[in-house]
């Protein structure tokens, strides 16, 4: 018993400094090891921010970075904040393998609207109006 | 728009107008294009083709205008999925599928 108890303590060690002193190894999941709970997100941007309410914590799209959803100025958008909780990151994060912004993606997931509450009678029709997917374009004739 | 329905059936794209306050032409072309639910006036404004003026009286472009800004829209394009996610900005036809298809 008392064999198991150490063993767990010393990869909670080992763990924590790897992350902490920059070694991490590869395929750990850090998030095993660090927390962060929603009121002490709220807490730490609240600094910079008063009116912000924190949604959500997840573990992020990348290891060693948070993304917490937060609502600030009647929008919804992620942040995200790295393990050893020392920095906040706010804007772009993008995916070079992917070819893609996934903070741009977030954002959309976090704003979604009910298209059933979006009258079509005015719409322009293109395409087959039964079709499975149906998507609405605001357009400006300009 | 056009190359996508061409090539995927499965997508039908409903066309509201609604004209950014910066192009201060916009308001009466998109009237004259819902009132006549013409594509093909569409896309005469498109190509910068003069338009006739509006032939009948409709609230849809106002309404439009109002339910962009209550959805944070503040960019045209813009595309509302069948999922409820909206994506501002031109897409060509890739990125189009790429994000009706959310991959």
């Amino acid at each position: 018993m008392k064999r198991i108890y150490f063993t767990v303590i010393l990869l909670t060690v080992l763990c924590l400094l790897s992350a902490s002193y920059g070694f991490p190894q590869k395929d750990r999941n850090c998030f095993k090891c660090h927390t962060l709970k929603k009121d002490e997100a709220q807490a730490l941007l609240k600094t910079f921010d008063p009116d912000v309410k924190v949604l959500n914590v997840k573990t992020g799209p990348v290891k060693y970075l948070w993304e917490i959803d937060i609502e600030t100025k009647g929008r919804k958008i992620p942040v995200y904040i790295d393990l050893p909780k020392k920095n906040i990151f706010s804007g772009s994060l993008i995916s070079i393998q992917r070819k893609k912004n996934l903070t741009r993606d977030s954002v959309s997931e976090l704003n979604k609207v009910d298209v059933s509450k979006i009258p079509l009678k005015d719409a322009l029709v293109l395409g087959d109006k039964n079709a499975k997917n149906r998507v609405i374009v605001f357009d400006d004739p300009e | 728009m056009k190359k996508l329905v061409a090539e995927r059936k499965d997508v039908v794209f409903y066309i509201k107008m609604s004209p950014l306050k910066m192009h201060p032409g916009a308001y009466e072309k998109s009237k004259t294009i819902v009132c006549e639910k013409s594509m093909k006036l569409l896309e005469d404004a498109y190509e910068k083709k003069p338009l006739p003026s509006p032939k009948c009286k409709t609230s849809a472009v106002d309404e439009n205008v109002k339910l962009t800004e209550k959805l944070g829209i503040t960019s045209a394009p813009a595309l509302v999925l069948p999922d409820g996610r909206v994506s501002t900005g031109y897409r060509d036809a890739n990125a189009m599928k790429a994000l009706i298809d959310k991959k």
